[in-house]
């Protein structure tokens, strides 16, 4: 051949148009990842030698080891490619290049794309989010919460194994995120958890669910070896409290408006249709989860309001004019109507704190999905581009060599463009490659992530929700025995109440399961404790002790030594729980 | 007033319905047909009407004396009747009213001693009906006087023990006051005319005696057979009605009970009029029968909007099955308006009494079906407990509006009779109306009536601007200022329960409806199936959202159904108990204005004749004309005292009543909404650990 450039087996372009045709084509060499990648992450040698362009220059960022001498092999591959001039033979086409890009990624093994999945459970980052500190400004104390976590690592870009209360503040991880998901295209990057939740700043609640979403997240990063391996998660955690900014420079994104215009493009053709599925699904759960999300507001609004409109109601009540007796039935009427009124405003917080932030963060997620999916969709284009690109240099080439007064420098120099164009396209079909493969894996991973953090949330709602309808179902219980008490042969008589109990003590959950229905259902001690003592226990009694308070311990009295006579012997754990309700509720 | 000229054009036709009705409502039978009564199987109502009437004759001319005195209604009357009669006996009462003592408690003294009726004022409900009684009826009829009183009807005797009674014995003479241009129907000469009248065998009035006296035995019966049924049915009614708000959701549960029956309704009104005047009669010979509560299945259904070009309203079918109405069922078309009649012409009829009153006006929205419902079960409900009380649900008028086919010049006729002003509807339920012919009787009625109303007469009197010099009624009573106060602010307080009530009701419903949009919006999420799981799991979560949903709307429902219902029916009727304070409180008014005419008059006499002597004839026709005014000043200022005095006594024994009625109603509302809200609280409960333990 003419071509002074020597042909390099190394030359990852098998079919270089100089060389043999024959089995080339089928022999996806191209995307043969360099053998050593796994040590080389390993250990970090002999990363200078590196013949491997278009891996280096993906892994640039991904590969943690060569994130800083990527640019250097990227460099002296290229005025290597300057030199050796390759000329360029017109054999390849896009179809062929997608061929042979995507086929052959599910017949030969995941880790010669991956190198960074072929040993998963090689590193390990193991964060225990331990605390979560809100200082400063009240608007500071919202958005941006200090998280006290311990870590420990076995990977080596950590200068330490342990650290103790290592102290991240949210901007931080903002910073992180930002550059992650710039740098890592393969990745779903989680999203940051919500700083706050619906439980309201300051409480408990607030705190535990806060700490458990970081932890999440945590837990969700440390899964992904692409994110392990990547340096800048290093310098986060073992920078200082509130200096972390991105070490590397972050790669450029198509932002602004290009961004925009190119997503209403319709997306290119994708031949892996999980993935050409994916996104669509995604978009529509993003969007139909804000919906819910909306309507869930919508209803806890509306109960607030109902809420208010029940304790105006409950008060007025309370407030009603008439003889002693009656009054004393009222005003305690009143205030468990209040009562309820505030146990249903707390169900419209738990609401909100347990279903709309669930999805808060399911729509977030969904969200970034949606534009990881979106930047594959730009590689796609650039990669059909730089085809395009390929085969106008390699027409060129072929022109320039048909022609017998050729000048020679000129097609040197067509040859190398061809090169390089050729080289681009390389690299992008491997990013590609690399980008489809990961995301083929994640997707799966987002999908059960998303499945087991809605069905969380969901049951966390549930559960929270049966608690408190249970609370409301007591206090509505405590209110009936005055009701009835008041007057015996009114109301349910007429409907035929002598089949209804008389009792005082008719409470229709108890650690027996619960009085209306066949099913068995036991109810721990503890439960049936928390259940039957709600938060307004202090103020029911409270304000009945100033209105007559002697009648009423009088009657608590009664009831009481009724009960303690009645069960003297027999005084099990479940009766004394039974009293203690009783007793409670009676105000004492 | 075209008051006068109204009547003479109605006489002829109400000629003869007058004669038969005075007769049926006539609780003492004259002499003639004492042995009639004594089949009737009340034989100790006989005993004594037996010896009011052989004591009757004897002191007849005392009686006659004694009616003439006290009785004002009358006096224009009796001085056309028996002008003898009436001269000797006004110079007598002159004494008293020109007495210089100006207190009207003092001359109400004199008036006792001179004429011999004892109307004492220190103790008006016994002193004055014992001392007049027993001269007349002797001690047998001491015993029922309460009850039963033959000299009752002719309204003499005011002072009884139960003033209720007397308001209902007082309610045949509405029949008598139809017949104002015929001087026998009026009051004071009821006595002396059935005695004319009954010797003579051809006599219509004898006739349609016996035939008040049969429907009198039948009717006896009729309620003893009833007072067996009546304990099941109002039993079972009363069942019905617990079931009613609990359970009546759909709009037109109860369909007219017989529909065949409407055409065999179309009985001339005069049949349907006479029947109730029978029945009256019935309750008034029969003790057992006061107390005897006939059992109404009242339905009011089947909305239909009429329209006409510019009035268009909503006529609703009410449907009665009762003994007490003629046929035993009927069927009528009544609007809105009507119920309101019939509100206000209970009202002026049962001075005292806590009607149960319509539901309030409303001028938008009214064809909405939420609210024609609404409205619909609201008038049941005033017809029922109208219904269920003994004393209302005889009302002639009441009867009337059930029955009456030609219900629109009924009740205009009616409500002119009585001067009730039931056409002139306030909008507000306690502002009332005092019918001068109730108050003052017929005839003075129409003097008043021409003048203007009693406090007309006040105005014209001074003829000029002087409203600062009106005067004032202030209570005398602490019961009644405080009572009123309490019950004005219990009024708005449940109002203000009331408000807050619907406004939790539509916040109910818009939660529902946001609860609705929820769940839907996570079927949509649902359909997305990421996965088989999330979906299925999104499937029941909506599902349960959607059946929290049903129970919201149930509970809002069962909380209008129960605690609504109660509340507004508390908070009307408790506009209803402000009318009989204001009732009160107006005859108070004309008690002050009729006594400060009085004064004004008598002075005005005593500067004109400063030597007047009783004795002494004087045939100056001024002075008899001053005279004249001032008796009947003096007369109408001792009726409207008395009625005064008669309704403290009403509102007081009504006011306790309500109270605990309403009190328990109220209590038993609370608690079946409570029960309800258990049970939904119960139901979500399950549907939430159903959910749990079928998805998560």
């Amino acid at each position: 051949m003419s071509s002074s450039v020597p042909y390099d087996p190394q030359d990852p372009l098998t079919d270089n148009p100089f060389a043999e045709h024959g089995g080339a084509v089928s022999d996806p060499s191209f995307a043969r990842p360099p053998e050593n990648i796994g040590e080389e992450s390993d250990e970090g040698e002999d990363q200078g030698e590196e013949p491997e362009v278009p891996t280096q220059t993906v892994d640039t960022t991904s590969d943690i080891v060569r994130s800083d001498s990527g640019s250097t092999g990227h460099l002296s591959h290229s005025s290597q490619a300057s030199l050796n001039s390759v000329p360029k033979a017109p054999g390849q086409h896009e179809p062929q290049v997608q061929q042979q890009a995507q086929p052959p990624k599910q017949q030969i093994d995941i880790t010669t794309i991956l190198p960074e999945r072929k040993d998963t459970g090689k590193f390990k980052l193991v964060v225990k989010v331990t605390d979560l500190e809100r200082i400063g400004s009240s608007s500071n104390k919202k958005d941006n919460p200090t998280v006290v976590l311990d870590f420990s690592s076995n990977i080596p870009t950590f200068r330490k194994k342990n650290h103790k209360k290592v102290k991240k503040c949210h901007q931080e991880f903002i910073n992180l995120t930002k550059f992650l998901r710039a740098n890592i295209p393969e990745s779903f990057i989680p999203s940051l958890p919500a700083t706050y939740t619906n439980y309201g700043i300051n409480n408990e609640e607030d705190r535990v669910s806060t700490i458990h979403a970081y932890q999440e997240w945590f837990n969700r990063i440390a899964a992904d070896p692409l994110i392990l391996r990547n340096e800048e998660l290093a310098f986060f955690l073992e920078s200082d409290y509130n200096t972390y900014v991105p070490i590397n420079r972050v790669k450029p994104q198509v932002t602004g408006l290009k961004r925009k215009t190119l997503k209403q493009l319709s997306p290119p053709y994708d031949e892996v249709t999980e993935l050409a599925e994916f996104r669509p699904l995604v978009k529509a759960l993003y969007v139909r989860a804000q919906n819910v999300q909306e309507k869930l507001l919508k209803a806890s609004r509306s109960r607030r309001m109902l809420v208010q409109e029940e304790n105006d109601f409950g008060q007025m009540f309370g407030l009603m004019d008439s003889n002693e007796n009656e009054h004393r039935l009222y005003k305690r009427y009143g205030k468990v109507m209040t009562a309820v009124g505030d146990i249903n405003s707390i169900i419209a917080t738990m609401d909100m704190a347990t279903f709309y932030d669930g999805l808060e963060w399911i729509v977030k997620d969904a969200y970034v999905v949606k534009e990881t999916l979106t930047d594959r969709h730009f590689i796609m284009r650039d990669l059909i581009q730089a085809q395009q690109n390929t085969k106008a240099k390699q027409e060129q080439a072929r022109k320039l060599r048909s022609k017998r007064d050729a000048n020679p420098i000129k097609i040197d120099d067509a040859q190398r463009s061809m090169k390089l164009a050729n080289q681009n396209e390389q690299e992008l079909t491997v990013q590609l490659q690399r980008v489809t493969a990961n995301m083929l894996i994640e997707r799966n991973q987002w999908v059960s992530w998303y499945e087991t953090w809605l069905i969380r949330s969901i049951k966390d709602y549930t559960l929270r929700r049966i608690e408190y309808e249970r609370k409301k179902l007591t206090l509505l219980e405590r209110v009936r025995t005055e009701v009835r008490r008041a007057d015996t042969n009114g109301g349910l008589s007429r409907l035929g109440r002598h089949t209804v109990s008389n009792k005082d003590d008719d409470i229709s959950q108890s650690v027996n399961g619960d009085s209306w229905t066949g099913d068995k259902r036991r109810h721990s001690q503890k439960q049936i404790d928390r259940v039957s003592h709600t938060e307004f226990d202090k103020s029911l009694n409270a304000e009945d002790q100033d209105g007559s308070s002697t009648e009423i311990s009088t009657s608590g009295k009664s009831a009481d030594g009724k009960l303690s006579n009645g069960s003297n012997n027999t005084l099990d754990a479940r009766s004394a729980a039974h009293m203690l309700g009783i007793t409670n509720f009676n105000g004492r | 007033m075209n008051y006068e000229d109204d009547d003479a054009l109605r006489a002829p036709v109400w000629d003869e319905l007058n004669h038969s009705e005075e007769i049926e409502a006539t609780p003492s039978p004259p002499p003639s047909t004492v042995a009639d009564t004594t089949t009737t199987p009340n034989r100790e109502h006989v005993a004594d009407l037996t010896a009011g009437f052989n004591a009757a004759p004897n002191v007849e001319d005392e009686l006659s004396r004694t009616f003439a005195n006290i009785s004002t209604s009358e006096t224009a009357q009796n001085i056309a009747n028996s002008p003898n009669d009436e001269s000797p006996e006004s110079p007598e009462k002159l004494i008293s009213m020109l007495a210089p003592d100006s207190n009207p408690l003092m001359d109400l003294e004199n008036d006792a001693k001179v004429t011999a009726t004892v109307e004492s004022v220190d103790d008006p409900l016994f002193g004055g009906s014992s001392s007049l009684i027993t001269p007349i009826l002797g001690e047998g009829s001491l015993k029922h006087d309460s009850n039963v009183s033959p000299s009752k009807r002719t309204g003499k005797p005011r002072q009884l023990f139960n003033a209720s009674t007397r308001l209902r014995r007082r309610k045949p003479d509405y029949g008598d006051k139809s017949g104002v241009a015929t001087p026998v129907k009026d009051d004071s000469s009821t006595v002396t005319s059935p005695q004319l009248n009954s010797p003579s065998p051809s006599d219509p009035l004898g006739m349609a005696q016996k035939e008040s006296e049969f429907v009198d035995e039948t009717l006896d019966i009729e309620t003893k057979d009833n007072d067996h049924s009546a304990h099941a049915n109002t039993k079972n009614a009363l069942l019905n009605q617990m079931d009613k708000p609990l359970y009546q959701i759909s709009p037109r549960k109860s369909i007219s009970t017989a529909p065949s029956a409407s055409m065999h309704e179309s009985s001339p009104s005069p049949d349907s009029e006479t029947n109730p005047d029978g029945t009256e009669t019935a309750t008034d010979g029969s003790i057992s029968a006061e107390s005897t509560l006939a059992t109404f299945h009242i339905n009011v259904t089947d909305p239909i909007k009429v329209a006409d070009l510019a009035t268009s309203h909503m006529e609703y079918t009410v449907s009665t099955v009762s003994e007490l109405l003629e046929s035993q069922r009927a069927q009528v078309t009544r609007r809105y308006t009507d119920f309101r009649w019939l509100y206000r012409q209970l009202q002026s009829n049962h001075w005292g009494m806590v009607i149960p009153p319509p539901p309030e006006k409303q001028a938008v929205g009214r064809f909405k079906t939420d609210f024609v419902e609404n409205r619909r079960s609201q008038m049941e409900a005033m017809l029922m407990s109208i219904a269920k009380n003994p004393v209302l649900q005889r009302d002639q008028d009441f009867l009337m509006f059930l029955t009456s086919d030609n219900f629109l010049n009924d009740s205009k006729l009616r409500a002119h009779m009585t001067a009730s002003g039931s056409y002139n509807d306030n909008n507000d339920l306690s502002e009332v109306h005092i019918s001068e012919i109730e108050l003052l009787g017929s005839d003075d009625a129409v003097v008043v009536l021409r003048n203007g109303g009693i406090d007309g007469e006040q105005n014209k009197g001074f003829m000029s601007f002087s409203l600062s010099s009106q005067p004032k009624y202030t209570e005398p009573d602490a019961f009644f200022l405080q009572e009123r106060e309490r019950f004005t602010n219990l009024e708005g307080q449940l109002r203000q329960l009331y408000k807050s009530l619907e406004v939790i009701d539509t916040e109910r419903n818009d939660l529902a409806a946001t609860v609705f949009e929820f769940s839907k919006s996570i079927e949509m999420l649902a359909k997305l199936e990421v996965t088989k799981k999330t979906s299925d799991l999104l499937y029941a979560f909506a599902q349960v959202h959607d059946s929290i949903r049903e129970s919201l709307e149930r509970n809002s429902l069962q909380q209008s159904l129960t605690l609504g219902v109660t509340l507004d029916e508390y908070v009307r009727t408790l506009s209803s108990v402000r009318a009989i304070f204001n009732q009160r409180a107006k005859l108070g008014y004309f008690l002050v204005i009729v006594e400060n005419d009085m004064n004004k008059k008598k002075t005005q006499f005593d500067r004109s004749y400063p030597n007047f002597k009783l004795s002494q004839q004087n045939n100056d026709p001024r002075c008899k004309a001053m005279l004249a005014e001032c008796v009947t000043l003096d007369q109408r200022f001792h009726k409207i005292k008395e009625r005064w005095i008669r309704i403290a006594e009403d509102i007081k024994r009504e006011v306790k009543q309500f109270e605990i009625a309403e009190i328990k109603e109220f209590r038993n509302s609370m608690e079946i909404s409570l029960e309800a809200s258990i049970e939904s609280q119960k139901e979500c409960i399950e549907l939430w650990e159903t959910f749990y333990q079928s998805s998560l």
